[in-house]
C-alpha cells in the first residue's frame, strides 16, 4: 500500500498549504510588507514636501525622535496609561468573575451588564464620559456636586485628565477581563475546592491557594493584552482630550500621529513606528517570561 | 472527487486573494484612486471629474446642482473626506501621480501643492476674484486655487441678555472686559468657552492681535516675514499678548473650561446660561435647533483701539485642479463656471454667512450677522496663520501651547518661543 506523504499538520496533508497561503499572503501584504516599508522609510528623509526623491540620513530620525521634547511626557503616560489600566483591569475583574462564578440568580444577567461596555467604540464611550465629566454646568458629576453645593471639580485639568480618561475605559474593559477569567474559572475542576473544604480551607484560603494559582493562564491573557493595548492607546484619548489640554494626556500614538502623519514627517513617523515597535516588544517579552515564571512556580 | 474538491476550493480562495490584491476594478467606488482617472465617460457623453472637500455634500448641493446645468458634459462626483484625514489623504494620492481632478484646498496645503508642481495655474481665471481672495493661494506669482466663499469667527451674542441687563456692546477690548465683568457680576457666565479644544484661545488671541498689531502699518508683512524664516512671535507678539492675557487674568477664560468642549460650551449660550460664545456661521443652524427663540446677533474682536473690529477668517477652501488629472480639460470647464456669478450665489446659498470673493458680486447677509456688517464691509477679515505658508498647520501647536499658559505651565515667552521652533522646523522640511 502507497504510503501518504504528509506535510504537517492535521490530516490535510500537502493540501495544508494552499489553506494557509490565503492568510499567509494577507499577512504578509497588510502586516509584514508595511512593517518593511516603515523600517525603509525610517533611515530616509520622506516628508509631504519631499515624496519621491529619498536619501539615506542614517539615524537621523532616531535621534529626532528621542529629541522631540513631548516624547519623554508621551512615554510616562503610556506606561502610566498601560499599567493602571491592566492593573485595574485585573483587580477588579477577578474578584467580580469568581462573585459572578457563584450561583446568584441574577448572574447572566449582571455577566451581561459588566460585559456591555466593551461592546461599543471607543468614540462612543468617550463622548458619554465626556459629559458626564464636563465642566459645564451639564455635567452629570458637575450638576451633582453643584447641587450639593459643591465646587466645580475639572476632569480634564492638567494632572486629572490621564487619570479621567483611565476611569472610562477601566469601566469599558473590565468586564471583558471578567469574561476572559470567568472562562477560566469554570474549567477549574470543583473536585478540588471540595478536597480544600475538606481539608478546613475557608473562602479566602480556597481562593488563594486555589483558585488564584489555576487562573495563570486567563491572567496572563489579560496581562499581556492590557499591557501591550495599554501602550499602544490612541482612539479614546483622542476622543476624550485629544492629547490635552497641553500635552496632558499625549501618548506615544499621539504623538506618533501628530508628529509624523498630521505634520508630514514621514519618516519620523516611522522611527517612532521602529522604536515604539522594538519598546512593545521588550515589555511583552519581559512579562511572559515573569508570567511563564508565575506559571512554574505555581505548578 | 474529494481530492477534486479540495483543489477546486483551494483555487477559488488563491483567485479571490489575488482579485483582491489586484488593480481596482472599473466599478470602484468614489474612494478609490482609479476612480479618479476615469477616462471613460461615465454616462452617456459625459466625463467624469472627481472633487474632493472636507464639508459635507449639502453644503456644496446648489452648487452641484448648478454645475449639472452649466457644464453639460461634465459630472462632477463629489466626495467627502474628513478634514482630520483631509489633508494626509490628499497627500498621498498625489504623491501618487493620482487623486481628485478637482481639490479643495486649505491656504497652507495649496501653497505646498503648488510648489511640488501638484496643481494647474489658474491665475487667468482668478483674475475675476479680488486680491484679497487669491493672495492666499498665490504661488511665486501665480494663483493656484480659486477663492471658495469666506469663513470668519465672531462672538455671537445673547441680544436679550444684553437688553435686560443694560449691557452696551463693548467698542474695544477693554470695554470687552469690562462687559464680561459686568456679566460675572450679576451671575452670568460671561463667555462660554470649549477649552479643551486648541482653537478658541488660538483664535481669540490673534484677532487681538490682528486687530493690534498685524493689521498696523508697522505689522503689515509680519505674516511675510514669518514664512520666509527673518522674524519671530516671541520678541514681536509678547506686549500684545500680555495685554489680551486679560481675558484669563480677568476671569473671563478660566482652567476649569478645559474640562469643557464646543458643544457643550454651545448649550451654555443656547440655554442662556451665558451672554457670549465664539463661532462662526457654521454653528448658527446648530444653535438656532437647540434654541429656536434665541435673539442671535454677532460682534467682533476689538483691540485696544475704537475701530469696525476684527474676526478671524478669509477664503475658504480654494478649488484647484490637479497637474496630473486626465480630465484637466474638464477640470478646467468646472472651475470655469465655478468663477460666474451664478455659481457662487449656490454656493453662498448652502454656507449662510459666507461671502463671495468675486468681483462685483454682493450676496448680503442674513439678519443674525448685523452686529459684524461693517465689519465685512470694511475687509476686516484675516486669517494670520494663512500668511505662515508651509508652516501654516502650526496653529494648532499655538493653540496647545496657549492651553499650558492657561493652566499657568508656562509663560508667555516660553509660549511664543514653542511656536517659533515649530514654525521653523516646518519651514526647514
Amino acid at each position: 500500500m502507497k504510503k501518504t506523504r504528509k506535510f504537517y499538520p492535521g490530516t490535510l496533508g500537502k493540501y495544508f498549504l494552499l489553506f494557509i497561503l490565503p492568510a499567509l499572503v494577507i499577512y504578509l501584504i497588510f502586516s509584514i510588507l508595511p512593517f518593511v516599508f516603515t523600517f525603509f522609510y525610517s533611515f530616509t528623509n520622506y516628508t509631504d514636501m519631499n515624496p519621491t526623491n529619498l536619501n539615506f540620513v542614517g539615524f537621523t530620525n532616531y535621534i529626532k525622535v528621542f529629541n522631540t521634547p513631548i516624547m519623554r511626557k508621551a512615554i510616562l503616560n503610556s506606561v502610566i496609561y498601560a499599567f493602571v489600566m491592566t492593573g485595574m483591569q485585573t483587580l477588579l475583574g477577578l474578584p467580580l468573575a469568581v462573585i459572578l462564578d457563584k450561583k446568584l440568580k441574577t448572574r447572566n444577567v449582571m455577566r451581561a451588564v459588566f460585559f456591555f461596555p466593551a461592546v461599543f467604540s471607543a468614540l462612543i464611550v468617550g463622548y458619554l464620559w465626556s459629559y458626564i465629566m464636563s465642566s459645564s454646568d451639564y455635567g452629570l458629576i458637575n450638576n451633582l456636586l453643584h447641587q450639593l453645593g459643591l465646587g466645580t471639580v475639572n476632569f480634564f485639568g492638567p494632572k486629572n485628565a490621564l487619570f479621567s480618561v483611565l476611569i472610562s475605559q477601566i469601566w469599558q474593559w473590565t468586564g471583558w477581563g471578567m469574561v476572559i477569567f470567568l472562562a477560566n474559572l469554570q474549567s477549574i475542576p470543583k473536585d478540588l475546592y471540595e478536597a480544600a473544604e475538606i481539608d478546613g480551607a475557608g473562602g479566602l484560603k480556597r481562593f488563594f491557594k486555589v483558585t488564584l494559582p489555576l487562573m495563570a493562564p486567563s491572567v496572563k491573557i489579560v496581562v499581556i493584552t492590557g499591557l501591550v493595548g495599554g501602550m499602544k492607546v490612541f482612539d479614546i484619548i483622542y476622543s476624550m482630550t485629544k492629547g490635552g489640554p497641553g500635552d496632558a494626556t499625549e501618548t506615544v500614538m499621539t504623538v506618533m500621529m501628530r508628529q509624523g502623519v498630521s505634520k508630514g514627517f514621514y519618516s519620523t513617523g516611522a522611527a517612532f513606528g521602529v522604536i515604539f515597535f522594538i519598546v512593545v516588544m521588550l515589555i511583552s517579552t519581559l512579562i511572559t517570561k515573569l508570567m511563564g515564571k508565575w506559571s512554574e512556580a505555581i505548578s | 472527487m474529494k481530492k477534486l474538491v479540495s483543489l477546486l476550493l483551494g483555487a477559488t480562495l488563491m483567485v479571490g486573494v489575488l482579485a483582491a490584491c489586484g488593480s481596482t476594478p472599473s466599478s470602484a467606488p468614489a474612494g478609490s484612486t482609479a476612480s479618479a482617472k476615469t477616462s471613460t465617460p461615465a454616462s452617456g457623453d459625459k466625463v467624469t471629474v472627481r472633487m474632493t472637500y472636507w464639508n459635507s455634500e449639502e453644503t456644496m448641493a446648489d452648487l452641484l446642482a448648478y454645475l449639472e446645468t452649466a457644464v453639460p458634459d461634465v459630472k462632477v462626483e463629489y466626495q467627502f473626506i474628513d478634514n482630520t484625514n483631509y489633508a494626509t489623504i490628499v497627500d498621498t494620492q498625489l504623491a501618487a501621480g493620482e487623486g481628485p481632478d478637482i481639490i479643495v484646498e486649505a491656504a497652507n496645503s495649496a501653497l505646498k501643492h503648488a510648489r511640488l508642481g501638484y496643481l494647474e495655474d489658474v491665475t487667468v481665471l482668478s483674475e475675476k476674484f479680488s486680491d484679497a481672495g487669491n493672495a492666499i493661494f498665490t504661488y511665486e506669482g501665480s494663483v493656484y486655487a480659486l477663492p471658495g466663499v469666506s469663513w470668519f469667527e465672531g462672538i455671537w451674542y445673547n441680544k436679550d441678555l444684553f437688553t435686560e441687563n443694560n449691557i452696551e456692546l463693548p467698542k474695544t477690548f477693554d470695554e470687552y472686559i469690562a462687559v464680561c465683568k459686568k456679566f460675572e457680576g450679576i451671575g452670568i457666565k460671561p463667555l462660554a468657552a470649549g477649552l479643551k479644544s486648541w482653537e478658541p484661545m488660538l483664535k481669540n488671541s490673534m484677532a487681538f492681535v490682528t486687530a493690534e498689531y498685524l493689521t498696523a502699518p508697522e505689522g503689515k508683512g509680519f505674516g511675510e516675514k514669518y514664512r520666509n524664516g527673518e522674524t519671530a512671535l516671541n520678541g514681536t507678539w509678547n506686549t500684545y499678548i500680555e495685554k489680551w492675557s486679560e481675558m484669563i487674568t480677568e476671569g473671563v477664560y478660566t482652567q476649569d473650561m478645559t474640562g469643557i468642549d464646543h458643544e457643550q460650551a454651545m448649550e451654555e449660550f443656547t440655554s442662556g446660561k451665558a451672554a457670549m460664545f465664539c463661532s462662526g456661521p457654521w454653528d448658527l443652524e446648530a444653535i438656532l435647533a437647540k434654541n429656536p427663540d434665541l435673539n442671535l446677533d454677532m460682534m467682533p474682536f476689538y483691540g485696544t483701539q475704537p475701530s469696525d473690529g476684527w474676526m478671524i477668517g478669509g477664503p475658504g477652501g480654494g478649488f484647484a485642479v490637479n497637474a496630473n488629472s486626465k480630465e484637466k480639460e474638464a477640470a478646467m470647464k468646472v472651475l470655469e463656471a465655478i468663477a460666474t456669478p451664478e455659481a457662487q450665489k449656490a454656493l453662498v446659498a448652502n454656507n449662510e454667512g459666507g461671502s463671495s470673493y468675486l468681483v462685483g458680486l454682493d450676496t448680503g447677509l442674513p439678519q443674525y450677522y448685523n452686529g459684524v456688517e461693517t465689519t465685512i464691509k470694511a475687509g476686516n477679515i484675516f486669517c494670520p496663520w494663512d500668511e505662515w505658508g508651509a508652516a501654516g498647520g502650526a496653529h494648532q501647536d499655538y493653540g496647545v501651547e496657549f492651553q499650558k499658559y492657561l493652566m499657568g505651565e508656562q509663560d508667555i515667552a516660553t509660549t511664543l518661543a514653542n511656536v517659533d521652533v515649530v514654525v521653523e522646523e516646518l519651514l526647514a522640511k
